[in-house]
């Protein structure tokens, strides 16, 4: 017990480490980094005072949406907790379907009617939203002042707003299913592209189909395109990221090909599972789960769902590295949670501070059972796999990290990557002509 | 002002009566619509409140997008191969329930039965059919001891359509069932008993009397069909999301792409008034061609 607990402190101490450093891995939005140097503008304090004074107010209906589809249970539970404790605050709760929440957000957006609270990721999207007075800065919360400093770059805009706090510190790995392993006969974990390849080689001549992608949505660039980025690009130029936003950054490279190239090649030797193209993000998750396919690219915000599997689930970095190419971990934000400007700014505040400091972040983590994004979480509550903690313990060797692929890509060139994917797969497109379509989308979305 | 009145009266009340039709669809309708056309020549993101005129440029860059041609081919495809299916099955069904006496309304009622579930739901039931890991397709065709049949259905580039058409043609068939049958309604019994005496067959009587007597029904059927296919969304959004690729893209899925996932709201409402004019313009073209075969009182 006393083990298990120093290594969730490990953990939690690591989290605070690994936050420095995507702080300088880029992926802001704009320059002002520092959240506490924001300008004024920013919401009340929440913090504790607003725990304490929990009655004697007016009745408010708060509306709410989060992208949960992964931990609904946990997401109800929250939100009735926070309605016991503040009984004058009655919540309207929508769940957002996965890979849906701008498009969701944005109609609303353009008629000033966001949810009061709201789940957003990091990026240019939510950036926006803050930029035109949508979302609350937060810069000066309890929430914010619990947050880990590198997890808030990639939610502060181009004005120095914090506009959201990070669900938690986010990497990709691919869960393998050690039953199906065993089988196979495979004992040691590849460490680079051709080991892997090799273990999709005898797991494929084992019956066994290798490997989970869902390639219809934007699981395969939180997962392949990531990865592929961080290996490929950011380990041979470590400023891409910033030349992105300004504008400069060649997309097409055959460093950049060899993203959608290597996707091409587990496609053609059958180590995809069938319907790939068509798969979803919830239904790849089931199939992994239902023993249908070895290994499942995907990442640390699914632990508390694919460690829990009956089958003993197993997890490793993604060895997207070809032999003697230096491994480039993606560590970046998880999907966070940001507050509305309007008439019930107060109320969602306090909803926010629940789910950071108070009772709604343990059901939250504890479901997803994935890295907190709070400075202090108690050791005691927070429920971490100690398969996760070795792994992010193992990030530490890393010298360098890169961004999921929604921090920092233009959303013109983000709405086309799925799609590109697809042609490629396909065999509508090479590799090379993949990368010249996104360069051209690039440059047409930098145009103005 | 009283003489004007009495003269005027009728010509009042039917503008009373017109006017909160007119006021909803004005409100509705025709001003999103003038809306539209207005932000397709800005480049408007879909949040900023400050966006430019940009002329046509949006109208040159959705025309010159690699999609652009996939979706008028997917749309030609759509409308050459799921609107005459979709008619004649229809219609065949309509004439066979017609006939059939004891058991009609039963039938009716299993062939409606997609049509009141939302399009998202029949593109789920449709995900799931052709998932080909655990799908009950799949099981069938492994089942049937074929696994080599088990395909990809919604994720290949040369059967996505064909499994598109088809799950659209399972939701859509009902509805215009029963406007043929609406039509089978009105044709006189007289006709066929006689046709019968004549010893006219079944395909002779269909060909030649039940078509040409129901032609109203066929003009608002095909007219309805084509506008359907023109702007569907829901169902194929669901059930590919215009993948892989572009190869099941509609054009309201590239609108809806355009403005919630690149937010170029511009380009979004450029591809909208296109669609637009292409559906007006079909839509117009048909009605003057089969009005023209119908059989009227006179």
């Amino acid at each position: 017990m006393a083990a298990k607990r120093s290594k969730t402190m490990a953990v939690v101490a690591m989290s605070g480490l690994l936050g420095t450093v995507l702080y300088g891995c880029g992926g802001n939005n704009g320059e002002n980094g520092n959240a506490a140097e924001s300008p004024s503008g920013s919401a009340p304090a929440s913090g504790a005072s607003a725990s304490q004074e929990p009655a004697k107010e007016e009745k408010v209906t708060l509306t709410v949406s989060l992208m949960s589809s992964d931990w609904i249970d946990a997401a109800q539970e929250i939100m009735d907790r926070f309605t016991e404790k503040y009984p004058n605050i009655k919540v309207d709760f929508s769940q957002v379907p996965n890979d849906t929440n701008a498009e969701y957000l944005q109609p609303k957006a353009a008629a000033n009617s966001l949810p009061d609270f709201m789940t957003i990721d990091g990026g240019t999207f939510g950036a926006q939203l803050a930029d035109n007075g949508l979302l609350v800065d937060l810069s000066d919360t309890a929430a914010a002042n619990n947050t880990i400093e590198g997890l808030k770059p990639v939610f502060t805009s181009s004005t120095g707003k914090l506009f959201g706090i990070a669900g938690g510190l986010s990497t990709t790995l691919i869960f393998y299913n050690k039953q199906l392993f065993e089988k196979a006969g495979i004992a040691e974990l590849p460490q680079n592209w051709e080991q892997f390849l090799a273990v999709c080689e005898k797991l494929k001549a084992a019956g066994i189909t290798p490997l989970i992608v869902a390639g219809a949505d934007g699981t395969v660039n939180n997962t392949v395109w990531s990865n592929g980025f961080a290996t490929n690009v950011i380990g041979k130029d470590p400023d891409a990221v910033k030349k992105i936003a300004e504008g400069t950054f060649n997309f097409n490279t055959p460093e950049y090909a060899d993203i959608y190239g290597k996707f091409k090649t587990l496609f053609d030797k059958d180590y995809l599972i069938k319907g790939v193209t068509s798969l979803q993000y919830s239904q790849a998750n089931d199939e992994f789960l239902q023993g249908k396919a070895a290994m499942s690219f995907s990442g640390v915000w699914l632990a508390g769902t694919m460690l829990s599997s009956d089958f003993g689930t197993g997890v490793m970095m993604p060895p997207w590295n070809v032999e003697g190419q230096e491994r480039v971990p993606v560590v970046a934000t998880e999907t966070g949670f940001a507050v509305a400007e309007g008439k019930h700014k107060d109320a969602a505040l306090k909803l926010l501070d629940f789910m950071i400091n108070d009772e709604g972040f343990y059901i939250y983590q504890n479901k997803k059972g994935n890295v907190p994004m709070t400075v202090n979480p108690d050791p005691a509550k927070v429920k971490i796999d100690p398969l996760v903690t070795s792994y992010i313990d193992d990030l530490k060797s890393y010298s360098k990290t890169g961004p999921l692929w929604f921090e920092f890509l233009p959303s013109e060139v983000q709405a086309t990557l799925v799609q590109t994917f697809q042609r490629v797969l396909t065999g509508e497109l090479t590799p090379e002509q993949a990368a010249e379509f996104t360069q051209t989308t690039y440059e047409q979305a930098m145009k103005k | 002002m009283t003489r004007w009145y009495v003269r005027h009266r009728m010509t009042i009340a039917g503008a009373a009566f017109v006017l909160p039709a007119l006021a909803v669809i004005a409100l509705f309708f025709l001003y999103p619509a003038i809306q539209s056309f207005r932000l397709s020549v800005t480049d408007w993101n879909g949040i900023s409140p400050d966006y430019r005129f940009v002329g046509l440029d949006n109208f040159r860059e959705v025309i010159e997008a690699p999609q652009f041609k996939r979706m008028l081919s997917n749309t030609l495809f759509l409308i050459v191969l799921y609107v005459p299916v979709l008619n004649a099955i229809a219609l065949l069904l309509a004439v066979v329930i017609y006939d059939v006496g004891r058991l009609a309304n039963f039938y009716k009622v299993v062939l409606y039965l997609p049509n009141i579930l939302s399009m998202v739901v029949v593109g789920v039931i449709w995900k799931v059919i052709y998932n080909p890991v655990f799908g009950p397709l799949a099981y069938l065709f492994e089942k049937l001891g074929k696994p080599d049949w088990v395909q990809d259905w919604i994720g290949q580039t040369a059967t996505v359509m064909p499994a598109l058409s088809l799950s659209i043609v399972w939701y859509a068939v009902g509805f215009y069932l029963l406007i043929y049958l609406g039509g089978l309604s009105t044709v006189p019994k007289e006709i066929y008993e006689s046709a019968e005496m004549d010893g006219v067959g079944w395909r002779r009587q269909l060909l030649s009397l039940t078509l040409p007597m129901i032609a109203q029904s066929v003009t608002i059927n095909v007219v309805l069909s084509i506008i359907g296919i023109l702007t569907i969304f829901d169902l194929p959004f669901i059930l590919t999301g215009g993948g892989p690729g572009f190869a099941s893209q509609t054009m309201a899925i590239s609108v809806y792409i355009y403005a919630f996932k690149s937010m170029q709201q511009g380009h979004a409402m450029a591809l909208a008034v296109i669609l637009t004019v292409i559906t007006m313009i079909v839509a117009l073209a048909l009605l003057t061609a089969l009005r023209r075969k119908e059989v009227t009182d006179e």
